[in-house]
């Protein structure tokens, strides 16, 4: 078993040779690559981010992954692949909740281990920290305050680093939130005969952008005309909130953001479209409940694997489309 | 010269045709394997369907497509709507049968769920990852048991009393059947088994949460199984409709689509698909690691469509026409 680098003593300063860092473009790369990108280089470090997901990047990862693991977190293997050789370390950090009924998958806390052993010839050096609000109050901030120091930071750049990071992630999650916003006001603004389907794309940040994973069904559903919204996109706090109504002991995070979304949208969409990555615990259990209780709205899931070529999910997402269409009309055939 | 539509529904394990007249009434049917080669299928049932009709006193103005190899055979024979068949399957029986609430599909490598409301469609449901339960399935324990999976529903009927068979897996299921063939079962109740398996396998995993309302139409090869019919109707408490055309309901559907589309893109049909060579071919596009098979349909030597790839780069594009 390998150790990480936040699990050994703290050695001060241990960390100042490190100038260009590794980021994988997968799982919560999705959620903070903002805050991350920001905080290594406001310590003035190069921050190197894979390019986006491929077969190639799948392939490399799925060769070093147990079977068991899902297909994103597969692909995060490809993409530390990718990054070895071109960089001096990888950041990969151990998230495991921010507090009560705001926990990550299992995977997020577990990743440093699971990245070190499955490349466990290639010795690679690991940059991580630990986030565990619940039961240990491993603050975020206290966390990535201490990292900073450990890359050589004084407190005052430590802290100016954690301030530059809070702001790039606010700064990206409100464009995405105000975007998206426009661009549902603009579809409501048409009348209602040339408004396009209004379509709720509901999946974890690193599947529904993930242009491997989720990204052909976003990409199908805007060619097929239709005005997406993506469920992460919406003000994460309010989506928080709303999910209270939904369960009071769902325990993850960003599953509750999602369902909080979906119910903070419920009356601006025609449609929902759920897309998992295959197989997730959390979202076969959230997913099932999200169908039972909003019943009445359309709703299409979509589990991805690795088999499925892209001709069964057109499928399925044409005869969707056809569904929220043809309702609109209110039959197939004209009257000739 | 009286106006006609042709619409044909290929799918993995048999190919289906029709021909309608203006008012939607069928004229012509087929219905034959398609042997894993979808183009020629389609080529025996465009020839099938021309014997039925008086070419001199009917024209094809328009065809649709449907079914897993719409797109190819849309691509050969013109078509004006290529329509995926969920789609397809909906419109066609609707049309039949204007009230039906609930249409369950059991073909040969898949099956569906529509739900109806007001005769449209308001959800569905495919089978995902396996196709245990399916024709493909009955098929091949018909061919276990020595008896010819047409004889099936007779057979079935017949029992007094079902034998208990999983049919959640295929591979569970067989190993299920010969256990119980081992141990002296009637084969009719073994046959009866079967069937109920099927039916139950399909309402707990493709009919899954969705609400079966009556008036219930089944389809798709299966429905011509008496013995999962009673199932069915057995464990849904209710009459389950079965339509003399039930299997054509899919081309039926892709028909009436191309009847119903504006007179400017309707295409005639000169039954001449025999004139032509079809040939695809594979391309994997080298392009990015994403490695796309990209499908090229040939008419004789020039290149009508290709399909497949993720993106633009791979794109393959027919010479525009002169």
């Amino acid at each position: 078993m390998k150790r990480n680098s936040f699990s050994e003593p703290s050695k001060a300063a241990d960390l100042a040779d490190v100038r260009r860092i590794g980021i994988p473009r997968a799982l919560l790369y999705y959620r903070y690559g903002a805050l991350w990108r920001a905080f290594f280089e406001e310590l003035g470090r190069t921050v190197i981010v894979s390019e986006p997901s491929d077969r190639g990047v799948f392939e490399a990862g799925d060769a070093v992954s147990v079977d068991e693991c899902c297909l994103a977190s597969k692909l995060y293997l490809g993409h530390v692949a990718a990054l070895i050789d071109r960089t001096d370390a990888l950041f990969i950090p151990s998230i495991a909740n921010l507090g009560h009924l705001r926990s990550f998958c299992t995977k997020f806390q577990a990743l440093p281990d699971l990245v070190a052993n499955s490349f466990s010839e290639r010795d690679i050096r690991i940059i991580s920290c630990l986030v565990e609000e619940q039961e240990t109050h491993t603050m975020a901030r206290e966390s990535y305050l201490a990292l900073a120091r450990r890359f050589g930071a004084t407190p005052r750049q430590a802290k100016a680093a954690w301030k530059a990071a809070l702001h790039a992630q606010d700064a990206a999650d409100r464009m995405a939130q105000s975007t998206q916003e426009h661009a549902l006001a603009r579809a409501e603004a048409l009348p209602k005969e040339s408004r396009p389907l209004r379509i709720l794309v509901m999946a974890h940040p690193y599947v529904a952008h993930d242009p491997y994973i989720g990204g052909p069904v976003a990409d199908m559903l805007i060619e097929m005309g239709a005005c997406v919204l993506f469920a992460d996109h919406a003000d994460k706090e309010r989506a928080f909130k709303m999910s209270l109504d939904f369960s009071e002991t769902l325990p993850w995070i960003v599953n509750r953001e999602l369902v909080g979304a979906l119910m903070l949208l419920h009356d601006h969409v025609d449609g929902v479209v759920i897309v998992s990555a295959f197989p997730c615990g959390p979202d076969s259990m959230t997913n099932d409940a999200v169908t039972r209780r909003f019943r009445g709205k359309p709703t299409l899931v979509l589990t991805v694997d690795a088999q499925s070529g892209t001709a069964g999910m057109e499928t399925r997402i044409e005869s969707f489309v056809d569904i929220l269409r043809y309702q609109g009309k209110g039959g197939y055939l004209h009257v000739r | 010269m009286e106006e006609a539509f042709l619409g044909i529904d290929t799918g993995s394990v048999s190919t289906k045709g029709v021909i309608i007249d203006t008012r939607g009434a069928i004229m012509a049917r087929s219905y034959l394997w398609t042997e894993g080669n979808p183009g020629d299928a389609a080529r025996r049932v465009v020839e099938d369907l021309a014997g039925q009709i008086d070419r001199n006193a009917v024209s094809v103005v328009a065809v649709g497509t449907t079914g897993s190899a719409r797109r190819l055979v849309g691509a050969m024979l013109d078509a004006t709507v290529v329509k995926n068949e969920i789609t397809a399957h909906a419109v066609g029986t609707t049309h039949l049968h204007p009230d039906v609430r609930t249409i369950l599909e059991i073909g040969g490598q898949d099956s569906k769920i529509i739900c109806v409301e007001d005769g449209v469609a308001v959800d569905y449901a495919m089978n995902t990852l396996c196709a245990a339960g399916t024709g493909s399935f009955l098929s091949s324990q018909a061919h276990r048991l020595g008896v010819e999976v047409e004889e099936f529903g007779e057979i079935a009927l017949t029992s007094k009393k079902p034998a208990n068979i999983a049919a959640r897996c295929t591979v569970f299921a067989e190993s299920d059947l010969v256990h119980k063939i081992q141990v002296g079962y009637p084969r009719e109740d073994i046959i009866a088994g079967l069937c109920k398996a099927v039916a139950t396998n399909y309402l707990n995993n493709v009919g899954k949460g969705k609400k079966i309302v009556a008036p219930v139409v089944f389809q798709g090869g299966v429905s011509k199984n008496v013995g999962v019919v009673k199932s069915f109707e057995d464990a849904l408490g209710m009459e389950v409709l079965v339509d003399p055309d039930g299997h054509l309901m899919g081309a039926y559907g892709a028909a009436l689509l191309a009847a119903d589309a504006p007179d400017a893109v309707r295409k005639p049909f000169a039954f001449d698909v025999n004139d032509f060579e079809f040939r695809t071919r594979e391309v994997v596009c080298q392009k990015c690691a994403n490695h796309c098979e990209i499908i090229c349909v040939y008419k004789d030597d020039e290149l009508i469509d290709s399909w497949g790839n993720r993106c633009d780069k791979g794109a393959i594009r027919p010479k525009a026409k002169a």
